[in-house]
């Protein structure tokens, strides 16, 4: 197994420090879903994963060896593990077969294999009927599959794909969902920048990175849960898939399959069971106490993996300790109920 | 009046009759034009990538240079290459003088300039996208030169079109460095100049008209092409 390893990678734009990882690592045949809102730094730590931009500071390895900072032909080599497909992708001129057979011929395939593993990677994609068309004239999601089709006819050990199913139809999401995890089944590496919670939790459980304001930011420390909810009077209960219930309010009514997202600083703590307005109240045991930036982030074993963030005062006037019984609470409004997206929802 | 439309009359007359003197520096026109436009082709698309990809100091003083280059006097490029090719000249060994390489050579350097800042510019206007999926995809260096060469190929044919054209026009170089010999360096521009500084006006005016149809030919050939580029564009943002 390859593992691509991204170590305090730093990027500002002027005075704008737009990612500020701690560290990130990769293996070869898993997926791993990049989550986060616009602004959060999932493009730029993509293209400097992909040696198309230089970080700041930090580097950019794969199995130890730092490609980050090589130039020349040995930079032009170590590209050759990563490809990128862009939001936007760009064709080149010509038709779309020419477009994805550039791949395999860029890296030493024969015209003829090249063509072949065009035509193969198109049909996976169900763009076979393309293949001929020219690429400039394709719409944008029929363009986005054509450059993920590219993608992986370049057998890149690590894909990153920017948001792969922006454009593409329903049908095509689990086209492309299934060649990503079939590229992943094969050895790739492929890493899913996407606003698509479902695609997520889908292709990635467990292997979702979450990006906050350039920070990567634990999974579990954004408490983000998967579960189903329904609807009972004013608010909603929402039934995690490891069995925790909890009360949501809702705004619009949500039901089936979604997500439940709970803000760690709206999570209060107690070291005894305290009567309060709080409707969702959790028992657990302190598996973790970290400190970061002048907080203290501890994350709850309740069944679901409960991250709350307290002062370092509260900490020591409670003399918490991995392994303490605590109660958490909070109120229905702390619980954000998200739907989930794609077909199977 | 009689005098213009005599000689527009006696201009057609010859360009119809297929005169021989005219056909011969057509030939050369087109054959030392042709040449020093492939040369600039050769050393100016290179140069061009080269300027616009790599990164080095004086990297922009040398394009400014091109830039203002592109602006010299014909005549000032005939003055420098005839002291450097003439018999006491530092080249004077080649026998170069009053020979098509000589003029070959003169618009080669006449016509670099223009190649290389046009060709540049078109580079420059690429979408940055071109380059990085090039790249990402594992493009080599050539792969890579070749690559941009034919995405922003109307921009490379406008920088060859425009040069051509420049340099069939141009006088100075072919006057200085041909010399005007009638059937060997005679082209149609210094035949204009001879034809009618003797008062042949009928024969200097045929010799324009297809000069004139020549350029025609190329702005058309360059319309089309640019059309072709814009379609393309268009299609690639959609």
């Amino acid at each position: 197994m390859a593992e691509l390893v991204l170590a305090g990678v730093v990027k500002c734009f002027g005075d704008r420090r737009v990612l500020d990882l701690g560290r990130a690592a990769v293996g070869t045949g898993r997926v791993y879903a990049l989550l986060g809102p616009n602004g959060s730094g999932k493009t730029t730590l993509l293209r400097i994963a992909a040696l198309l931009d230089r970080p700041t500071s930090g580097s950019v390895s794969v199995d130890g060896a730092e490609i980050s900072g090589l130039r020349g032909g040995a930079l032009r080599e170590a590209r050759r593990r990563l490809c990128y497909v862009s939001q936007h992708p760009y064709m080149f001129a010509g038709s779309v077969l020419g477009n994805v057979a550039y791949a395999p011929a860029a890296r030493g395939a024969g015209r003829r294999r090249a063509r072949e593993t065009a035509q193969r990677e198109l049909a996976l994609l169900g763009m076979e009927s393309f293949a001929g068309a020219r690429a400039a004239s394709l719409s944008a999601g029929e363009m986005q599959k054509a450059a993920m089709a590219r993608a992986f006819a370049t057998g890149a050990g690590f894909l990153l794909l920017d948001e792969p199913t922006a454009n593409v139809d329903r049908a095509s999401v689990s086209l492309v969902e299934g060649r990503i995890a079939a590229a992943a089944a094969a050895g790739a590496a492929c890493v899913v920048a996407t606003h698509d919670t479902g695609l997520a939790r889908r292709l990635a459980p467990g292997t979702t990175i979450h990006l906050r304001g350039g920070r990567i930011v634990a999974g579990s420390r954004e408490n983000v849960f998967w579960g189903t909810a329904s609807m009972s009077g004013g608010t909603a209960r929402f039934v995690s898939d490891s069995g925790v219930e909890l009360a949501a309010c809702a705004e619009a009514p949500v039901e089936g399959v979604c997500s439940a997202e709970i803000n760690p600083e709206e999570i209060l703590l107690s070291t005894g069971p305290v009567s309060s307005s709080a409707r969702n109240v959790l028992k657990g045991a302190i598996r973790r106490i970290e400190v970061d930036g002048g907080r203290v982030y501890v994350t709850l074993d309740a069944g679901i993996d409960l991250v709350l963030a307290i002062t370092q005062e509260s900490r020591e006037a409670l003399g918490l300790s991995p392994g303490l019984e605590v109660f958490a609470f909070f109120k229905a409004s702390a619980v954000r109920l998200r739907e989930g997206e794609g077909p199977d929802s | 009046m009689d005098f213009f439309l005599e000689t527009l009359a006696g201009a057609v007359r010859l360009i119809f009759s297929a005169d021989a003197d005219a056909a011969a520096a057509v030939v050369v026109s087109l054959q030392v034009s042709l040449c020093s436009v492939l040369i600039c082709a050769a050393a100016g698309f290179p140069a061009a990538y080269a300027l616009w990809s790599a990164r080095f100091p004086g990297r922009k003083a040398v394009l400014v240079l091109v830039h203002a280059l592109m602006g010299t006097p014909t005549v000032a490029i005939g003055l420098f290459l005839y002291i450097v090719i003439s018999r006491r000249g530092p080249a004077g060994g080649l026998d170069l003088l009053f020979t098509k390489k000589a003029m070959i050579l003169g618009q080669a350097v006449l016509g670099l300039p223009i190649v290389i800042s046009l060709a540049h510019s078109a580079l420059s206007s690429l979408d940055p996208r071109a380059m990085e999926t090039a790249l990402t995809l594992g493009a080599g260096r050539v792969r890579c030169a070749v690559t941009m060469l034919v995405e922003a190929r109307s921009g490379f044919a406008a920088a060859l079109i425009t040069a051509f054209g420049r340099l069939l026009g141009e006088v100075g170089v072919s006057m200085m460095l041909g010399g005007n010999i009638a059937g060997k360096t005679r082209n149609i521009s210094t035949a204009m100049a001879l034809e009618t500084g003797k008062g042949e006006a009928a024969l200097g005016l045929a010799l324009g008209l297809i000069l004139l149809a020549t350029a025609v030919c190329i702005n058309v050939l360059l319309k089309l092409l640019q059309g072709g580029g814009r379609e393309s564009s268009r299609g690639d943002r959609g």
